[in-house]
């Protein structure tokens, strides 16, 4: 068979060629163990940071420390100016200047970085700002702590000191009850000074003469009940009980009697009615200012009660304003100290889960690697082929043209995936590199991507003369792709029209073909669009090389003209 | 009677504005040598390559008779089988440096769709006609210049063709490898071959060829080195050699005698006649009258040098 003929001569070729097959062989075991031994780690740790202080702290000290805990090296400059220089030529990543005498006051870090290293500046940037603001962080919730416990200290005080209020509150309530009892009491009081007409001597008498007549009268009628009493058959010792009542009852009527007749004189009454008038005056003179003073003193406990009404309304203002500040202090629902300082908590949640920076460039490591090498070998076999002395022979034999590119394609294809394979191989034994979950599509993607890059390759090969210039034609398209992808610098940071172009070329759409099929186990339903554009660059490049080929014809009697003219 | 394998019909072939062939015709004969000369430049070699393909003819074609018991003739577009029936040789061996002399005829056999089975022992004898069955696993490069070319002929047997192309087959070989090809070109003859060789070496090509072409961006001469002789009806050369070297003299005897043009070569004096015979008579005769001793008086036919001289000349 003619295609496996021209593979095996394209074999033969290549296993003499010594350079070339360890190239071919070891070539991707020395890149894997390189780039893996390099990127199998998750930090940055050659990173050197440089500081300058005019007068280091505990303040200052307590970042640098923060800094080394992550084991990055720390260099401290004597003057600004060298730490900043350091930063220029390269010695160290990022320079932190710290401020004279650094307090909570006076805190602010410059940073010195080097904007030219493009691909290094915002990751360091990145690096230190979160070590920088990590302790400040710190600083922060002891400053939040402190002021939360004063808080909350404020409403225990104001819990307690609130039963002082309802109790002052309640005594100003009983004041008020008992004022108003006695304004009551005082409204209910009567002084009356109207005493009517002052008694005359003359009614006194007569009235005396009365009351004689009538102790008269009451003495006969008890000598006439002694009498009756002595009459009747009622037992001794009874009518002896009432005799000495009757007896006692006369006797003191007697008395009465005697009284009477002895200060009955009129002067004697006399006296007695003139100082009764006059103290009758006395009393009413006194009870008047008892009656002005009760006014007074009424009007005094009304006032009273309304200081005690207002003092009443002040306490419960009061007591309601203690209310609603504990209301409003228990009422605030953040008091944990890390919601105050960061209000809004971020959690990176990473789509993919690789655990090293290889594991991460994997899926770019390897578009590269079978980039470089497609087109590198295809491009190699090609012009091998078209500077060969046998390719007259090759065409005046009875094969199609078909059948060569083919052969050229599928030698390449071999020796590729045999490099892959080593390359994968090395990669899971060593690097932990898992492609096992989503091998079925992986496979079939790296199929897709060495066939377009070889077909590049061949195109660069049937392009270029001679053999200087399509090593640097290969050269230079690999880089031209590697530039324009986001390898080296993101996609997003080149301009709109470049990104549109460069978003489409075969190694961007190769790279995130395979991560989005290793990384996130995508099926090749999923990845079905930049599967056709693939295939869209293979159906394009065989096109351009069939034109080549035919073009090539014509350029070879273009060169047979020349040179006859020479 | 001769019978054409290859029939050349008006070809013309131009690269951009430059006619490097222009309407060339001539038929080469089944199982002769036929050499094709031309100065530099004058489209030897885009014959040959347009004969196998290589590159296609502006106007023209180029037809072969293909084997079998009719003669039927067809160009390689119409029949693309007929490219088993031809073999080609470049000016410079066209195999991989890098295979073995074994495998690079392994290589080409399977090429030419060459059974499997016979193509062991077809390397076996074509390694027996080039003499190299001793290098078959040496590889193409570390061959000597000699080797390589016989190495690059074999390759062109691989395919047990009729008709062998060999385009400057001696070009940069020593006296020796020439005529150890010149050996190995009749042994190819003789196994009933029909070989189209291209040379600027016209002594090769009057050893080797049984019929000529020569061409000058168009066909010249066609024919036997003896029927170019004829046709072109050249002078003699009658080559004196006198002791005394007094040429001016001799000059001024000839004067009114039928001679074309007359020269000092160095020594010699070059006298160029249509009928030499009745003149050297007559110039032999002079001379003793004259006491003159000759050293060296020769008549000399023109050589296919001479008569490719002779085209070139007439071309510009």
């Amino acid at each position: 068979m003619k295609l496996f003929t021209i593979i095996q001569k394209n074999f033969k070729i290549f296993s003499r060629s010594k350079v070339s097959a360890l190239i071919i062989f070891l070539g991707p075991l020395l890149l894997v163990s390189l780039i893996g031994m390099s990127f199998s780690n998750t930090r940055l740790p050659g990173l050197t940071v440089g500081t300058y202080s005019p007068n280091y702290n505990d303040f200052t000290n307590s970042i640098t420390a923060k800094i080394e805990e992550n084991k990055f090296q720390i260099d401290k400059f004597d003057t600004e100016e060298k730490c900043s220089n350091a930063v220029k030529k390269g010695d160290i990543a990022i320079c932190l200047l710290f401020p004279k005498d650094m307090d909570k006051t006076n805190n602010e870090i410059t940073f010195v970085v080097d904007y030219s290293k493009i691909n290094l500046v915002w990751i360091v940037v990145d690096i230190f700002s979160t070590q920088v603001s990590e302790r400040s962080n710190e600083l922060r919730t002891n400053y939040v702590t402190d002021i939360l416990t004063r808080v909350v200290q404020t409403k225990d005080d104001l819990s307690k000191e609130k039963t002082e209020l309802t109790s002052l509150k309640e005594n100003q309530d009983s004041v008020k009850t008992t004022l108003d009892g006695a304004s009551e009491t005082l409204n209910e009081m009567t002084v009356n000074t109207d005493f009517g007409t002052d008694v005359t001597v003359a009614a006194a008498k007569s009235s005396i003469e009365s009351i004689k007549s009538i102790l008269e009268s009451a003495e006969t009628k008890i000598t006439s009940s002694k009498t009756e009493v002595s009459n009747s058959g009622i037992s001794v010792d009874v009518m002896a009980e009432i005799i000495v009542n009757l007896n006692s009852a006369l006797s003191s009527l007697s008395s009465a009697s005697i009284y009477l007749e002895g200060n009955s004189s009129v002067d004697s009454l006399e006296y007695m009615v003139t100082s009764l008038n006059s103290a009758l005056s006395n009393a009413k003179a006194q009870l008047n200012t008892i009656k002005q003073k009760k006014s007074s003193l009424s009007a005094d406990i009304i006032s009273l009660g309304g200081s005690i009404d207002k003092s009443i309304k002040s306490a419960e203002v009061l007591n309601s304003a203690v209310l609603s500040m504990i209301e409003r202090i228990s009422s605030i629902q953040i008091s944990d100290t890390e919601q105050i300082v960061s209000p809004i908590r971020t959690k990176i949640d990473p789509v993919s889960s690789p655990e090293t920076h290889f594991n991460y460039l994997f899926p770019t490591l390897l578009v590269l690697v079978i980039m470089i090498t497609a087109i590198l070998l295809s491009s190699t076999l090609v012009m091998n082929e078209k500077k060969s002395k046998s390719v007259f022979r090759n065409f005046i034999t009875p094969t199609a043209n078909w059948v060569f590119n083919l052969g050229t394609f599928v030698s390449s294809f071999s020796a590729i995936l045999v490099q892959l394979v080593i390359f994968l191989l090395v990669s899971m034994l060593f690097f932990d590199t898992n492609i096992l979950n989503s091998f079925g599509s992986t496979f079939f993607i790296l199929i897709l991507i060495m066939s377009v890059f070889i077909l590049l390759g061949m195109i660069i090969g049937y392009v270029f003369k001679s053999e200087e210039t399509y090593v640097l034609g290969a050269i230079t398209i690999s880089a031209l792709l590697l530039f324009l992808s986001s390898t080296v610098m993101p996609l997003e940071s080149i301009s709109d029209s470049i990104r549109m172009f460069a978003s489409y070329t075969p190694f961007v759409v190769s790279e995130n073909l395979l991560r989005q099929a290793m990384f996130f186990n995508f099926g090749i339903d999923s990845l079905f669009i930049e599967m056709i554009i693939l295939v869209g660059y293979l159906l394009v490049f065989y096109g351009i090389i069939v034109a080549i080929q035919n073009f090539a014809r014509m350029n070879v009697s273009i060169a047979k003209r020349k040179e006859e003219k020479k | 009677m001769a019978v054409p394998i290859v029939k050349i019909r008006g070809v013309s072939k131009s690269f951009g504005d430059k006619l490097v062939l222009n309407d060339v015709s001539f038929d080469i004969n089944d199982g002769e040598i036929f050499g094709i000369i031309g100065a530099s430049g004058a489209g030897k070699t885009t014959l040959l390559q347009s004969m196998v393909g290589f590159y296609q003819p502006n106007k023209g074609e180029i037809i072969f008779r293909k084997e079998g018991p009719i003669a039927v003739f067809s160009t390689l577009e119409q029949d693309s089988s007929l490219k088993n029936q031809i073999g080609f040789s470049t000016q410079y061996p066209s195999f991989y440096d890098k295979l073995t002399v074994k495998e690079n005829l392994g290589y080409f056999a399977e090429l030419y769709n060459i059974p499997k089975e016979f193509i062991l022992p077809r390397i076996k004898k074509i390694l027996e006609l080039v003499e190299l069955t001793a290098d078959a696993n040496t590889l193409g490069g570390e061959l000597s210049g000699g080797m390589q070319k016989r190495l690059d002929i074999a390759c062109s047997l691989i395919n047990d063709p009729k008709i062998i192309i060999l385009d400057e087959p001696t070009a940069d070989l020593d006296p020796l490898l020439r005529t150890h090809i010149w050996k190995l070109i009749k042994k190819i003859n003789s196994l009933g071959k029909t070989v189209i060789i291209s040379s600027h070496f016209l002594d090769e090509i009057d050893a080797l060829c049984s019929r000529i072409a020569i061409i000058n961006n168009k066909v010249a001469l066609v024919g036997t080195v003896q029927e170019l002789r004829s046709k072109m009806n050249y002078d003699k050369e009658i080559i004196l050699n006198l002791e005394s070297k007094n040429y001016a003299k001799v000059a001024s005897f000839l004067k009114g005698m039928p001679i074309s043009k007359m020269a000092v070569r160095g020594n010699v004096m070059v006298i160029y006649a249509k009928q030499p015979e009745s003149l050297l008579k007559n110039l032999v005769t002079i001379l003793e009258k004259e006491n003159e001793t000759i050293l060296q008086l020769e008549v000399q036919s023109p050589t296919l040098n001479d008569v490719f001289i002779s085209i070139m000349q007439e071309g510009k």
